[in-house]
């Protein structure tokens, strides 16, 4: 069996293989150079380290691969080199030449260019390549592997046991076959991090003011003066070249030095016209230290974008009064403010308020919308008597960002307050009346304790056609009662306070005779109406409602003993109404006529009914 | 690091024989007491060589670390493109020396596994330490193992397959024939499938000093189920070397194919060119006759199988076991001695060089096909590791 190996190969190596410390923005502070560097008789240059994303990798794990790639930086100078490289670690032995240092191969020689279209950060001179992959065919480049020996690997074969300057220290070399120099980095490992010692690198972070995106003032107008300024590693001196997509701006600038190593430029970034869509502006810094054993770094790209002013946004406006119907008491005016189509966003602007359509607001300055949107108004000396409506109107600081719009009107009414300050002068009397409940009755003149007080509807008659028997009288008539004497209808009497409505009804039982009965179903109480007391409330203007509750005869009379609420049977849980008023204080009498049929079966007798008015 | 002769003379087209004279050796390497040396088999010798010093793809070998103790692998053969060096007319390599150590007279350089390995056992019958390791295409025996207190470590296989010329009279025969040839039973090609009524003119490798000889002769024993006896048609010539397969379309004999891809990788170039870098690069000018194998893959040869000729064989580094216990550090500053270093490390065996990516690579640069294995377990040789 042949076995074919195959290599394993890091390039696409999931960043989550490479535990190292990513080079970020902040400054880097180099520790001390190795006494052995700078050497410049064995090197060709440096060694720099990318992970597979292109971000520059300064520190790690001794467990994990160093990094994706690591990459010289500078060509090799070999005629008819080797196009492939590999990555050696060797222990700094003090006294001993680094040529003679001992070492072992921790990579596999890989193919240079690199397969790769990762565009790195930090600067790999002389200039930064879109890619790693796209440095030159000279550049040396090691393509690391997660096969690949790491440092406590290195660190277990040689061991580090220096107590001085050399303590913990590795070189890392990047190596083309056959050739006696290298290009190198010291690394020092503590525990089990390590890090980069030499050479020392620098960081370069670009920032834009006015932040990115600026709005224009007016559609396709002139963009505003930009100032670019790059942070630099600090108190290492050297200077700045600005770039504008690409291309250089300016002459390079000198840095300021420090512990606040700065460098800025300015310029005008470029615009969309009326009506066009947003421009972008990539600006880059790359950072050149004056000394060469310093890494250069250039910046990520700023890409700074430049756009018209956005349509203004709707916005709508309401108003909270708080007033105690008092002219003259303090009034309290809030609004809020709202951003339609971003709740998020509060619209800047003022609001004033104005009374009953006056042109002249109650506010005499503008109140400005806080950051919650919202605006209030206090008026201690409060407001005149009388009725008032009042709107708050938003008015925004820039119309061409926000629409103005106003509040629905607050209506309320103040009253006059006391007519003078209680005094000597002035001495307000407290004065009390009652208002009695009242009462509310309904009366009819039959209370059945004699026959003067009973209601007789006389002797029951037998039809002609000799079906039924049928007895009517009139209960009340239409005309008033003589002074002090009695209404034979239905008094009804209302003095309660509140002037309230009342209902009144009428419910009735059977009509007896020892054992013997006449349907209560069968009487009924018809031609039902009010007879007005001539000055009283109730009128015909404050009328009261009357209805018969009639009976079924003579189409059908109930037999004694028929079950059934119909005509004035009932039970003072079914009453039958009669008569209802809506405003009922005053004295109204109410009439009809009594109507009530039985049954040719009826034995003769002395027939007693009980029916009751009610009122409520 | 790779290390041979210089050879001078002519080359002179006698008959069968590419003859050249010997001429003593003037710019090997001096190994110091420090470096390792390695000597044996020519058909390890490119892997190591690549393993040692990279290969010609920009592969950096072992050394290229430029430590300060290197890895010397001794070539069985005295020319680099492989080949070796023959009395005038004859077949029979020359021996030849080399100065294995710094300081030291010229032995004979050992050329194959079994001289290699009868030096290394002469080193230690000596009570010396000239010679560290031996390359080897044939598993050393197991009584050699114990008697020397030796170990072994597998780190790749290769095919050895019948060739001829490409193009010419050989053809790929049955197990059966192959025996035949061999014993000049059957001397022409029309008796063993072929076209052409000429005469095979059969090769074999040396068959007591060469791994791959005493592989293809037990192979032969094998099939006929007795011990073969070359006839007077065999002869005997330098394993692995095709210039004698390629100048005549009857010759045939085994080949590594190892090897073979090692031309066809351009690795070899002409050195009748003055050495400027032109001379072109040679071909092998042979064909493996595979035969009724298929996909290149091999059938361990039986007595009954008619399967073509194929032989996978392991190719083993052979050393002192003492040597794997060893304090001295071979680097300065190092844990390891130099058999952790470069050929078994049982704690962390993917550490070792040869069984590295780098390492493996190195191997398929070389022609073979990467497969390490501690050949030992305990002390008892695994057989056919």
């Amino acid at each position: 069996m042949k076995l074919k190996l195959r290599k394993p190969v890091l390039g696409a190596l999931a960043l989550s293989a490479v535990s190292a410390i990513l080079l970020g923005g902040a400054s880097i502070a180099s520790a001390a150079t190795p006494p052995f560097e700078p050497d410049t008789t064995n090197q060709y240059g440096q060694v720099l380290f990318y992970d597979a994303s292109g971000n520059m990798v300064t520190s790690g794990s001794i467990n994990s691969p160093i990094s994706a790639y690591a990459v010289a930086t500078t060509n090799d100078p070999n005629v008819g080199h080797f196009q492939k490289a590999a990555l050696f670690g060797y222990l700094p032995v003090n006294g001993v030449a680094p040529g003679a240092w001992s070492g072992t191969q921790l990579s596999q020689s890989t193919t240079f260019p690199a397969a790769d279209a990762t565009a790195p950060t930090g600067h790999i001179a002389p200039t930064t390549p879109a890619s790693i992959g796209g440095l030159s065919s000279d550049r040396p480049v090691v393509t690391e592997a997660t096969t690949d020996k790491t440092l406590a690997q290195l660190q277990t074969q040689f061991p580090n046991t220096a107590t001085d300057a050399y303590q913990g220290l590795y070189q890392l070399r990047v190596k083309v076959s056959g050739e006696s120099q290298w290009w190198a980095a010291d690394v020092k490992i503590t525990g089990s991090t390590w890090a980069l010692v030499y050479p020392s690198i620098t960081s370069t972070t670009l920032a834009a003011s006015p932040a990115s995106p600026q709005s224009l003032a007016t559609d396709g107008g002139t963009p505003a003066t930009v100032t670019l300024t790059a942070s630099l590693t600090a108190s290492v001196p050297g200077s700045v070249q600005f770039f504008r997509n690409g291309s250089a701006l300016g002459s390079p600038v000198a840095a300021s030095g420090g512990t606040t190593n700065t460098a800025t430029k300015t310029d005008v970034p470029a615009g969309p016209s009326a009506g066009g869509s947003p421009v972008t502006t990539n600006y880059t810094a790359t950072f050149t230290p004056t000394d060469p054993s310093f890494i250069s770094s250039s910046s990520s790209a700023v890409a700074y974008v430049v756009q018209n002013p956005a349509p203004a946004a709707a916005t709508t406006t309401d108003l909270a009064v708080t007033q105690d119907g008092i002219a003259g008491d303090d009034v309290q005016l809030t609004s809020n403010v709202h951003n339609t189509p971003t709740p998020g966003t509060v619209p800047v602007g003022s609001v004033s308020w104005y009374d009953n359509g006056s042109a002249t607001p109650l506010n005499t300055t503008p109140v400005a919308v806080n950051g919650s949107g919202v605006a209030t108004f206090d008026i201690p000396a409060g407001l005149t008597v009388g009725a008032h409506s009042i709107v708050a109107k938003f008015t925004p600081t820039n119309a061409a960002q926000f629409i103005a719009s106003q509040s629905s009107p607050a209506v309320f009414s103040l009253t006059a307050p006391l007519a003078c300050t209680p005094g000597p002068k002035c001495d307000p009397q407290t004065f009390v009346v009652d208002v009695n409940a009242g009462t509310l009755t309904i009366s009819t003149p039959y209370t059945g304790a004699d026959a003067a007080h009973t209601f007789n509807l006389g002797a029951m008659a037998l039809s002609s056609d000799g079906t039924k028997l049928h007895a009517s009288a009139p209960f009340g008539s239409s005309t008033l009662p003589a002074a002090g004497a009695t209404f034979a209808g239905v008094t009804i009497t209302d003095t309660r306070a509140g002037n309230g409505p009342w209902t009144a009804s009428v419910y009735g039982g059977d009509f007896l005779s020892g054992s013997d009965k006449i349907n209560g179903q069968n009487l009924g109480f018809t031609g039902v109406q009010p007879l007005y007391i001539g000055g009283n409330a109730l009128s015909a203007s404050n009328p009261v409602v009357t209805n018969d509750v009639a009976n079924s005869g003579p189409g059908t009379i109930f037999a004694a003993g028929a079950s059934g609420t119909a005509g004035l049977k009932g039970s003072p849980s079914v009453q039958h109404q009669f008569a209802t008023a809506a405003h009922g204080d005053g004295t109204v009498y109410v009439y009809g006529t009594m109507d009530l049929y039985a049954p040719t079966s009826t034995p003769a007798g002395h027939y007693t009914g009980v029916v009751t008015f009610t009122i409520a | 690091m790779r290390a041979r002769k210089t050879t001078l003379g002519a080359a002179c087209a006698a008959g069968i024989a590419l003859a050249l004279l010997a001429a003593p050796a003037f710019a090997d390497y001096g190994p110091s007491v420090d470096d390792v040396v390695g000597v044996g088999s020519d058909t390890v010798q490119n892997v190591q060589n690549f393993l040692d010093d990279g290969d010609i793809l920009g592969d950096s070998g072992y050394n290229g670390a430029g430590n300060k103790n290197r890895v010397v692998s001794f070539d069985a053969t005295a020319d680099a493109n492989d080949g070796a060096v023959y009395a005038n007319g004859g077949t029979i390599p020359n021996p030849v020396g080399v100065v294995l150590r710094a300081g030291t007279s010229p032995w004979q350089r050992p050329n194959g596994s079994g001289a290699g390995l009868n030096a290394l056992k002469a080193d230690i019958a000596a009570g010396k330490h000239v010679i560290d390791f031996v390359r080897g295409s044939s598993q050393p025996s197991a009584t050699d193992v114990t008697a020397n207190n030796l170990h072994v470590v597998k780190i790749a296989t290769d095919d050895l397959v019948m060739s001829g010329k490409t193009g010419g009279n050989a053809v790929a025969v049955s197990p059966q024939d192959l025996v035949a040839i061999y014993e000049c039973t059957k001397t022409l090609w029309t008796q063993v499938g072929g076209t052409s009524a000429t005469t095979i003119k059969p090769y074999y490798p040396d068959p007591l000093n060469s791994g791959t000889g005493k592989t293809f002769k037990a192979d032969l024993d094998t099939i006929k189920g007795s011990s073969v006896t070359y006839g007077s048609c065999a002869h005997q010539a330098e394993e692995n070397d095709p210039t004698l397969i390629k100048a005549d379309s009857d010759a045939y004999a085994p080949m590594s194919e190892g090897r073979k891809k090692l031309f066809d990788s351009g690795y070899f170039h002409n050195v009748t060119t003055a050495a400027n870098g032109s001379g072109a690069a040679l071909s092998s000018g042979i064909t493996l006759l595979y035969g009724s194998n298929t996909a290149q893959a091999c059938t361990a040869p039986t007595g009954t199988s008619t399967t073509t000729y194929c032989r996978t064989r392991g190719l083993y580094i052979t050393f002192r076991d003492s040597d794997s216990t060893s304090t001295k550090k071979f680097q300065p500053g190092g844990t390891n001695n130099w058999v952790k270093e470069l050929f078994l490390n049982a704690s962390d065996p993917s550490s070792v060089w040869v069984n590295t990516p780098s390492g493996q690579s190195l191997i398929q640069a070389g022609g073979a096909d990467p497969n390490y294995r501690d050949c030992l377990a305990g002390a008892s040789m695994i057989p056919n590791c």
